[in-house]
């Protein structure tokens, strides 16, 4: 059971949220006022209870490797169900496996920033890659690294796969947990002495606690403005419960197959919400919302939950243990994403949709060598996409669209499942969590479509907005995922198999 | 001749898997099913009558209690993941519960009654179809059911033989497995094994060509990675807890593949597998099983001019 909600926390990225809120409270116009993270956590996780229902319902009526994968393709059955598949998890979890890779180097540069304000190192690694100062091509290097040690563990050592999710996740909920702690116990006296000093240490009042704090004169909670923040959490946090489902075969026993789920999405609701409470328990609401709506804090100065504990804490060890246990939480994260990348694409290499090639273990090593290989060459693609050409992870949200479709589609595959084969209270719980699933991951793909420059970038490469590219990104995936499956079909027919079949349930009577 | 084989393995007793794998020479055109061993269930489930009028279960690790008109539904779903049941009144439970043995006797006697139902609806449904469906007994199935496993038009029992397919393939066939923590029905050293093997495995006219259906997979290999059980038969953690992965398949399978290098190697035992792999020549394939559930994990191959022409991995 460890094991599958180590995943699930890994899979909802926390520790990352907390670091990159700024990014987007910097985004959002003037007109989104009241945004109160604490109450937009909540609502966000709210929304997200019709998900958890249908993902441990699923997970436990049919609990394969691939997990959602199979729900949706034997529903859909092999073309649209591959093809969406495709699009909405496996391409999609490499562009957010960049995304993740893209704040990992955040991380790292932020932290080296902290300790030595001076380094022009720590600053290019810490800065959005559009922005004077920064190192685009720095961040590509580190950032395919970064993947490339992690694919190797997998390949080499693929056993200690899961364990390193489990060790990184750990240390980061222990960070975090301490972090939340470091902030209550230090206050405002704590916040407000870090503020003043980095303000007179850099020259520049208008960054004093004080200063920043007495900037934010809105409410301090707005509906709308809460609700607008939806698609943040949607990126890093809430819908992502999938991870423990596709390793359910995996599973061993029917409590932790029960249980991963709920108990994970509990879990980082409560981390995620205590922490934004904390940063408010300490600093103020006012202080917090008008400092991560600072670009000079956000961007110079990283700004976030974890600078706010490290700088408030006062103590380095504690600094030095908040800074690791940020890396690591982003390291935890890329680390699951290569082991259930793998799953997906073991799954869809199963049914014939992918070549076998990619279901191949190397006797050698014993790991899916070609398929690591295929992850770690698309996502540094992605990651130089990211660093170089659209200035940082922020112009990677836009392709979390395609999840968000995905998980739509998600829930209106549950409610066929309960119409289907469920009977009585089981129907009609399953039937209106998939509904009500469906419709809240159209209201998020709604939120994206209509503030593309908020969930993605306006910035332009080549003559394309950076949310235009990620729309053609998904697109691409989806006709791509059609294409494939067309000619494995066509391929699979010659040779005298039907790959149909693969998703069509044999009747029993 | 063109061949197609869907093989399928681990069944443990559940009913749709079953019904699914004899379905499955019609649904995805096989004229050769093959059933690999561990044919029957585990668990014996009491069903004990209330005063009340209700019935009392143990149902997915829960004691519920139930309305008459609600049990078949229940039912359906035990039998649908391999658990057997029995009536029985609080008094004949008491009665069982302190006799062993008689509870043992009562366990075979539906384990019988149930695989010779089986086999009954495989010679229905097949008959006059041409197809033939082998069928032979795992390390976990007893030894007092050979004796239902005897051949008949369709069906028929390929343990310690060779037998030819249609394709002209020969298949040798053995359901022994190396030493498990379970001490199962039907186990024996590795040198044991690697004789019993070797015993049909010679009689083969062309090994390049042949098939082995060996139920335990080679070891050293994907297909026998499988969680560490304890001598309390529970799962073995490390770490963090996660559990611990040992190589459980077997030297003698490995050996006899690696002297004879079939064509074709069929495996089960590890359910949490599914793959195939390569030991020299030899493609050796394991479709896991997933019967808890009730879904029939499988693999067609086919074979043409004594070749494999193609092979999937089906699940459904």
């Amino acid at each position: 059971m460890f094991d599958a909600i180590a995943l699930n926390v890994s899979n909802m990225s926390a520790g990352a949220a907390l670091a990159t809120i700024g990014f987007t409270m910097v985004a959002l116009p003037s007109s989104v006022s009241g945004v109160n993270l604490v109450g937009a956590s909540l609502i966000a996780f709210i929304l997200s209870i019709p998900e958890i229902v249908v993902y441990t319902m699923m997970t436990r009526r049919v609990s394969r490797t691939g997990g959602d994968y199979i729900w949706v393709s034997r529903t859909y059955g092999g073309l649209f169900g591959s093809a969406l598949s495709f699009m909405g998890y496996t391409v999609e979890t490499m562009a957010y496996l960049a995304l993740i890779a893209l704040s990992a180097i955040f991380a790292i540069g932020s932290v080296g920033l902290f300790f030595y304000p001076s380094s022009s190192f720590s600053l290019g690694l810490a800065l959005p890659g559009d922005l004077a100062g920064s190192t685009p091509y720095v961040q590509l290097v580190v950032g395919a690294l970064i993947f490339a040690i992690l694919i190797g563990i997998n390949i080499f050592k693929p056993k200690y796969g899961y364990r390193l999710v489990s060790v990184l996740a750990l240390v980061g909920v222990v960070a975090m947990v301490v972090g939340i702690l470091a902030l209550v116990s230090a206050g405002q006296t704590g916040v407000a002495n870090y503020m003043n000093g980095l303000s007179s240490a850099v020259n520049d009042p208008t960054i004093s606690y004080n200063a920043v704090a007495s900037s934010y004169t809105g409410s301090t909670f707005n509906w709308a403005g809460s609700l607008f923040l939806l698609p943040f959490f949607a990126i890093f946090v809430y819908p992502w419960l999938n991870a423990g489902p596709a390793v359910a075969s995996e599973i061993k026993g029917t409590r932790a197959i029960k249980w991963n789920v709920p108990i994970a999405s509990f879990l980082v609701m409560i981390l995620v919400t205590t922490a934004f409470g904390a940063m408010y328990y300490a600093g103020g609401f006012q202080f917090v919302t008008a400092a991560l709506s600072n670009p000079t804090l956000v961007y110079t100065y990283s700004f976030n939950f974890w600078t706010l504990a490290m700088g408030a804490v006062n103590n380095t060890y504690v600094a030095w243990f908040l800074g690791i246990g940020w890396v690591l939480w982003t390291l935890a994260v890329l680390a699951y994403g290569i082991i259930v990348t793998s799953r997906y694409i073991f799954a869809q290499a199963f049914d014939r949709f992918l070549p076998e090639r990619l279901a191949t273990i190397s006797p050698r090593y014993g790991s899916p060598v070609v398929t690591l290989l295929l992850e770690l060459v698309v996502t540094v693609g992605l990651v130089a996409a990211g660093a170089v050409l659209y200035g940082g992870f922020q112009s990677l949200y836009a392709a979390v669209i395609a999840s968000m479709i995905y998980f739509f589609f998600v829930g209106i595959a549950a409610v066929i499942h309960a119409f289907r084969n469920e009977k009585g209270t089981s129907k009609g719980i399953l039937s209106l969590s998939g509904g009500l699933m469906a419709i809240v991951f159209a209201f998020i793909v709604y939120q994206f479509l209509t503030n593309p420059t908020i969930w993605g970038t306006s910035a332009t490469a080549l003559g394309i907005p950076g949310y235009e590219f990620a729309y053609i990104y998904v697109i691409a995936s989806f006709v791509l995922g059609i294409v494939i499956y067309l000619a494995s079909k066509s391929y699979h027919k010659n040779k005298g198999i039907n790959i149909d079949l693969a998703y069509k349930e044999i009747p029993p009577d | 001749m063109k061949t197609r084989i869907f093989f399928a393995s681990d069944v443990h007793g559940s009913e749709s898997c079953f019904r699914k794998f004899i379905n499955a020479a019609k649904f995805y055109d096989a004229n050769a099913l093959i059933l690999g061993g561990d044919i029957t269930g585990k668990a014996l489930v009491p069903i004990v009558e209330r005063p009340d009028g209700r019935f009392r279960l143990s149902f997915e690790g829960e004691e519920v209690v139930v309305k008459k008109e609600e049990l078949p539904t229940y039912i359906k779903t035990l039998r649908n993941s391999g658990r057997y049941y029995f009536m029985a009144t609080e008094a004949e439970l008491a009665e069982l519960e302190k006799d062993k043995a008689k509870l043992d006797a009562l366990f075979l006697k539906t384990m019988k009654e149930v695989l010779r139902s089986w086999i009954s609806l495989a010679q229905e449904r097949l008959k006059g179809t041409g197809v033939k469906c082998y069928i032979s007994p795992g390390n976990d199935d007893r030894l007092e059911l050979d004796e239902l496993l005897q051949d008949s038009e369709n069906v028929f029992n390929p343990e310690a033989k060779v037998v030819e397919l249609e394709s002209g393939n020969e298949m040798i066939t053995v359901g022994y497995a190396n030493p498990t923590p379970w001490k199962s029905p039907r186990e024996v050293p590795e040198d044991e094994l690697f004789k019993m093997i070797d015993g049909v495995a010679s009689q083969l006219k062309e090994p390049s060509k042949s098939i082995f259906n060996l139920h335990v997979p080679p070891h050293g290999t994907e297909l026998d990675k499988a969680p560490v059980v304890n001598s309390e038969l529970r799962y073995e953690r490390e770490g963090l807890g996660q559990l611990k992965m040992t190589n459980i398949g077997s030297t003698a399978v490995r050996r006899s593949i690696e002297k004879y290098q079939p064509m074709l190697g069929l495996h089960g035992h590890v359910h949490e597998v599914r793959g195939f792999i390569r030991i020299g020549r030899t493609l050796c394939v394991s479709p896991g099983s997933d019967y808890v559930a009730g879904t029939l994990k499988g693999a067609i191959i086919d074979l043409e001019s004594s070749a494999i022409k193609e092979y999937m991995l089906t699940s459904g």
